[in-house]
């Protein structure tokens, strides 16, 4: 039986073959479906690159196994390829029949044979199993579970794949395309700042990261520096900030921002920007830094080093800092702040230098970079405080309390004064508060005084004259000013509490003077019972040698006593000079006294300095020496009556000046009398003025002191001193008699009374009554006055009229006997009638002289040329008479002649005097010579002004200008003449001004020549200017005897110093403005006291705004 | 044709008229006072400020200045008063009356201590003026910087007692009146050289500030 093995084993194979190619393909299938999801899915997320999908597309080529398995099907197709899945196959399928199993497979194998067993075999399994039933279970399709499952699969994975394909369509067509590169998508961006930056040491930086990344994104920023990396991760500012804060940056370093996947699903794993570079340059470092502080100059400190470790300086103002520094490296620039002042650094290499003057404290910075530009890590800060010089200490010491000026007008003072850096001045401030001043001066007038300027402490003590004119009533404010030597910031100022010297009353100052007046009276007179004595001395003396032929032993003593006393007498003629000099000074200051009286007192003076160079010291002290030896009788003789006659000479001078000084007394009571009633007329018109403004007590007051003042008045119209004039002291008692009939006390002490009964309007009605009274008073006393002093000046006239009678009678009777007087002869008639006439001349010379001295002792014009001329005349008139005795005619005649000349050059000295007196105002003849002097002086100034009329320089000789020279030289010559005429009357008076006058009237004598050489040079124009100028000094020196400060000329120091303070908004007027308040008050009705009260505000205010 | 002969004469003679030439210069007056002080010190000083002022400024200035009585009608006929001296200062009421009628009606004074003049200056100044006062000026003030410029004030000329140089001023509705220098000496350094013996610098110095404090009251900026 055929069994058809063949046909089923190829229908098995084919099946078998089919099923094996159908599952592998659909596997395979399946397999790329999953794989190509899964590629697609991973290509989708993470972007591969190109090489990767190379990769993953690689697997895909092992569909190839495809074609083999193909391959495989024909193979497996082919029966007659690998028995053994043959022989599965046969097995396999005779398992599927239960009935046959092996059977089968025995059957196909022993088909092969050909054996009966093997058909037989065969034939049993065709009986079996029929081929028909077999190629019918073959036919039948397997179970299609095993496909259908896979088929399931295979489509599920189909399906999923085309799914993912076509949802991930992006990623597939990546995939099949993997040699294209596709850029990783990132839509986020993102910027990095400050990017590449240069930063200095120590600096900090701020990176910061602006972007549009999601907020879950990590980020970081990576800093790599040498040795070390970092990793930040950035503050968020906000939704698109990002910071990264590096504080205090050493080394260079780089950095990068970059930001991570959040997850692994994302196709890019960290994304990062590109790397910068944060190159650190390193600071310059501070060396060394040192301070010098220089002190101003002046306060002589030496100079103190700070280092910069010290953070704070203390300096004095006015301290020059000097900064020097050294940078580690060069310095580039630099400066230094100080408030808003701004100083660069000078620089050299590493070192830098500065300096400045702190105006105030505050902060010094100091900064510095190098060449670079790098700068020092921080600023340096350096605290300046200034400290001010302190101001002087000054305390006084004496006086305590205020004083009372005495006559000596000196105040003395101790003050201890003391400075940290020296003291420049030191003063005394006066400030004189006058009693009839309505609005008192505030100045303060500055007086220095001595110290030692190299200590810085001292106690100082002396003796203050006061200077200023003061008045009686008047008050000295003062106070002692000390000033230091700061030329910063302007010198410190102190000064004392303020003391009161209180300058006695008139009366006061009146009575003090005639105090001084008796006891230059009583120094006087003792001086004349000293020479009085020697007189007698010497005469007991001469009469002594005359008859005995020798001298006592007692009255030699008695002469060496008084010789020896001589030295005394001397240093009391001297203090007697001084403390005249000194009156002369005070009274000049305190205007007591008309010019008049101080004009005699300084004739006083001139009078007693004579005094001192009297023959009579000479001759003393030619006794003293001679009463040491051995002398003989006629010497001792002869030098007695030589001391005698100048004891008597001494004894008449002094005479005269103690009779000189009763009439400057007599003259200064008289103008007492008319300053004590000027004084309360002023003060009784000026309460009547300012009735308004004062208070009943002070109007009270006022007339109280009034009422003083005029007894004190009485007092001295009543009490007056021996020996005083007689015509003077009636008119006195006959004023003192008016005065108490006027009853002006009374009527004073009603308006007092009234005044402090606050019944105003009585009081001022005897108040007004009293001021007629006194005005009235003050008129009859100088009408007094004046008749007296008009009654001096006709008295000395008469006196001069007298004299010069005379001596016209001398000279005629001596003119008269002249001729013929050689030829006249012994005893002869002529020589009779001669010698007569000589001796009346003689007489009457005699008689002149007396007259003279008592002249002398009315009036101060008598100098001692009259007294010499008469002397001179008596003398020649006893040669005359001598040589008549002798009989000597020829030598008469000669003396007769000389005689007369002499006796009219008296004549005419007396004449020039007489003349004197006649035009003066009081006969003393003084102010004349001033007036003529500044005359003169005023006729110069015209001369100068008219020469400068000339052009200059002068155009060369010309008649016009000739005529002009010609003139002015004439008219100089003429001011030439006049002004010795002045000067020989000043010599005759004895006015050492005269001196003076000489120097100019020789620059006159050069500028007459210059002229006359038709010469006119600016030197010529220079000596005109000093002639004008020296005479008004000249009629000044006599007008005035102001104490002249010598002319400081010296050049002065130029000195800086800070400017004052800018002008007040008022520009000084702040007074106006008191004053017009002072003014709207006047107009209110406020009572005295609430005006005083608003009064002293006032004041107060003016003193708060100074 | 004669129209325009007749208008160019008259043009010309206007101009001519008003060239500065024709016009009258400016007077110094040096103000003669009572007292009995040197109010004649420094003779020559104010011709050489004068002649000073013309070399270096566009003014005309009388090179004789006037000696100026108070009492006389002088007074108001000089553009700007100078006093000096080393002593004593005097007025009178009348003479007060006449000074501070021609100081407040466009006058001007100018006071130079020589040295002593001070104190007798500042008593009869406030006699003139008793409701205002001397106020020292600021450096910044522009009477220091007309002409020429000081800006640490006034030179310092001679020593007197050794402090330093001050200007002070009264000032009249606003005006400046009176310019008082004070430890200055200015006159001084207006003399001619061999008079002191002064450096040049400081008579320059001195010369200029004359020439600022003239210059400030003419200067109708500062009316």
């Amino acid at each position: 039986m055929h069994y058809p093995f063949e046909q089923i084993l190829t229908i098995l194979r084919k099946k078998e073959a089919k099923k094996r190619f159908k599952t592998r393909f659909f596997r395979l299938l399946h397999i790329n479906c999953i794989y190509l999801v899964i590629i697609t899915i991973i290509e989708s997320i993470w972007y591969m690159p190109s090489a990767v999908r190379w990769i993953l597309l690689i697997p895909l080529t092992g569909n190839v196994l495809l074609l083999f398995w193909l391959k495989d099907y024909f193979h497996e197709k082919n029966i007659r390829k690998n028995p053994l899945e043959n022989i599965r196959l046969m097995e396999a399928l005779g398992n599927r029949f239960p009935e046959v199993k092996d059977r089968f497979i025995n059957a196909w194998q022993l088909s092969k044979n050909s054996d009966p067993l093997s058909r037989l075999a065969v034939q049993r399994l065709a009986e079996l199993l029929p081929p028909h039933y077999l190629f019918k279970e073959l036919e039948k399709k397997e179970s299609p579970t095993l496909h259908r499952s896979l088929m399931i699969k295979t489509a599920l994975c189909v399906g999923i794949f085309i799914l993912t394909s076509l949802f991930l369509w992006d990623g597939f067509v990546r995939l099949l395309t993997p040699s294209h590169e596709y850029p990783i998508p990132f839509p986020w961006t993102w910027e990095v700042h400050p990017g590449n930056v240069t930063q200095q040491e120590n600096d900090s930086l701020e990176i910061q990261i602006i972007h549009s990344l999601p907020p879950h994104f990590p980020k970081r920023v990576t800093i790599k520096e040498s040795h070390k990396t970092k990793i930040y991760v950035p503050e968020t500012i906000n939704d698109t900030t990002l910071r990264v804060f590096l504080p205090d940056l050493q080394t260079s370093f780089t950095y990068f921002f970059s930001v991570h996947r959040p997850h692994i699903f994302m196709p890019w794993k960290e994304k990062s920007s590109p790397v910068y570079e944060v190159q650190i340059l390193k600071r310059p470092i501070l060396e060394f830094l040192e301070f010098y502080v220089i002190p101003p100059a002046y306060t002589r400190l030496e100079e103190e080093i700070y280092t910069g470790g010290t953070d704070k300086l203390l300096i004095l103002e006015g301290s020059q800092v000097n900064i020097k520094g050294e940078l580690s490296v060069p310095v580039g620039s630099g400066k230094v702040q100080f408030n808003d002042q701004q100083i660069y650094l000078k620089t050299n290499d590493r070192r830098f230098e500065v300096s400045l003057t702190p105006m105030r404290s505050g902060t010094l910075i100091l900064t510095a970079t190098d060449t670079l530009g790098m700068s020092l890590e921080n600023e340096m800060h350096y605290k300046i405080s200034l400290y001010p010089d302190k101001k002087p200490i000054l305390a006084v010491l004496e006086p305590e309390t205020d004083l009372l000026l005495n006559e000596t007008m000196t105040i003395p003072w101790q003050v201890f004064i003391s400075d940290d850096f020296g003291i420049v001045s030191f003063a005394l401030e006066t400030q004189p508060i006058r009693t009839f001043q309505q609005h008192p001066d505030t100045t303060w007038k500055e007086n220095p005084l001595p110290f030692h300027p190299e200590e810085y402490t001292q106690t100082l003590t002396g003796v203050w004259t006061v200077k200023e004119r003061l008045s009686p009533g008047d008050v000295l404010n003062f106070r002692f000013k000390v000033v230091d030597n700061n030329t910063y910031t302007g010198p410190g100022i102190s000064y004392s509490q303020v003391f009161k010297a209180r300058f006695p009353s008139l009366t006061e100052l009146f009575a003090r003077s005639e105090q001084q007046h008796f006891e230059t009276q009583d120094n006087l007179q003792a001086l004349q019972r000293f020479s009085e004595d020697l007189e007698k001395r010497a005469e007991a003396l001469k009469k002594d040698i005359l008859k005995k032929g020798e001298t006592d032993w007692l009255q030699q003593e008695a002469i060496k006593n008084l010789v020896e006393q001589q030295d005394t007498i001397k240093e009391t003629i001297k203090s007697l000079q001084e403390s005249i000099q000194k009156q002369l000074e005070e009274l000049e200051e305190q205007n007591l006294f008309s010019e008049e009286v101080l004009d005699n007192m300084s004739y006083l003076q001139d009078l007693i300095r004579e005094l001192e160079n009297s023959e009579l010291f000479i001759q003393l002290q030619k006794m003293q020496e001679k009463l040491q030896q051995e002398m003989d009788p006629n010497s001792l003789l002869a030098m007695s009556e030589e001391l005698q006659k100048e004891a008597k000479k001494f004894s008449e001078s002094l005479e005269r000046t103690i009779r000189l000084l009763e009439e400057l007394r007599d003259l200064e009571r008289l103008e007492e009398g008319e300053r004590l009633l000027t004084e309360a007329l002023q003060k009784q018109k000026t309460l009547l003025k300012e009735e308004s403004e004062r208070t009943s007590y002070e109007l009270a007051n006022t007339e109280k002191e009034v009422s003083q003042i005029l007894k004190d008045l009485q007092k001295k119209l009543n009490e007056l001193p021996e020996g005083m004039n007689e015509r003077l002291s009636q008119k006195f008692e006959k004023f003192s008699d008016i005065l108490d009939a006027a009853k002006l006390q009374e009527m004073l002490q009603s308006a007092a009374s009234a005044f402090s009964e606050n019944e105003r309007t009585e009081g001022l009605q005897h108040a007004e009554q009293a001021g007629k009274i006194l005005e009235e008073m003050v008129s009859q006393y100088q009408e007094m006055m004046a008749s007296i002093q008009q009654g001096r000046k006709e008295e000395i006239l008469q006196d001069f009229q007298r004299m010069l009678h005379r001596a016209l009678v001398i000279s005629e009777k001596q003119e008269k006997i002249l001729p013929g007087t050689q030829k006249v002869t012994k005893d002869s008639q002529a020589l009779q009638e001669r010698l007569s006439e000589q001796n009346f001349i003689q007489e009457s010379l005699k008689q002149l002289t007396i007259e003279l001295e008592a002249i002398s002792r009315k009036t101060f014009f008598m100098g001692p040329r009259p007294f010499q001329e008469v002397e001179k005349a008596q003398v020649l008139s006893q040669e005359i008479l001598d040589h008549f005795q002798e009989g000597r005619f020829y030598q008469a005649e000669q003396a007769m002649t000389q005689n007369l000349s002499q006796i009219n050059q008296l004549t005419g000295t007396l004449l020039a005097l007489m003349g004197q007196a006649q035009s003066s105002e009081s006969g003393t003849g003084m102010e004349q010579l001033m007036d003529q002097l500044q005359a003169l002086a005023e006729m110069q100034g015209a001369l100068n002004r008219d020469s400068q009329g000339m052009p200059m320089p002068l155009p060369g000789p010309g008649n016009e200008t000739m005529m002009l020279m010609s003139e002015l030289a004439a008219r100089q010559q003429a001011l030439r003449r006049e002004l010795e005429k002045i000067q020989q009357v000043m010599e005759q008076m004895g006015d050492g001004t005269s001196q003076h006058l000489e120097n100019i009237s020789s620059d006159m004598e050069e500028v007459i020549r210059d002229l006359r050489q038709k010469r006119y040079t600016r030197r010529t124009i220079q000596r005109q200017q000093g002639i004008e100028q020296r005479l008004l000094d000249a009629s000044r020196s006599i007008h005035t005897r102001e104490l002249s400060r010598e002319r400081e000329s010296q050049t002065g120091k130029q000195s800086v110093r800070s400017s004052p303070e800018q002008l007040p908004h008022n520009l000084g007027s702040k007074e106006s403005l008191i004053q017009s308040i002072r003014e709207k008050l006047n107009n209110t009705s406020l009572s005295p006291e609430e005006r005083t009260e608003m009064e002293r505000y006032l004041e107060n205010l003016r003193d708060m705004v100074e | 044709m004669m129209k325009k002969g007749s208008f160019f004469t008259l043009a010309i003679v206007l101009l001519l008229f008003f060239h500065p030439a024709w016009s009258e210069p400016l007077r110094i007056g040096r103000l003669k006072y009572g007292g009995g002080g040197d109010w004649y010190a420094n003779p020559g000083s104010l011709e050489n400020l004068a002649s000073f002022i013309n070399h270096n400024t566009s003014l005309t200035v009388d090179e004789k200045p006037l000696v100026v009585d108070i009492d006389s009608p002088d007074l108001f006929n000089v553009h700007f008063l100078h006093m000096t001296g080393h002593g004593n200062v005097f007025f009178t009421n009348e003479q007060v009356r006449r000074l501070r009628f021609y100081l407040t009606h466009g006058g001007f004074l100018h006071a130079d201590d020589n040295y002593g003049l001070d104190q007798s200056f500042r008593r009869e100044i406030k006699k003139i003026f008793p409701d205002h006062e001397l106020v020292e000026l600021p450096f910044t003030h522009p009477i220091y910087h007309q002409v020429f410029s000081f800006p640490n004030g006034l030179p310092k000329v001679h020593e007197h007692d050794g402090k330093p140089p001050q200007g002070f001023g009264i000032f009249y509705e606003g005006r400046l009146v009176v310019f008082y220098t004070y430890e200055c000496d200015l006159g001084n350094g207006w003399e001619d050289a061999e008079v002191y013996g002064d450096p040049e610098e400081i008579r320059t110095a001195a010369l200029q500030m004359g020439t600022n404090i003239f210059y400030y009251h003419i200067n109708p900026a500062y009316p």
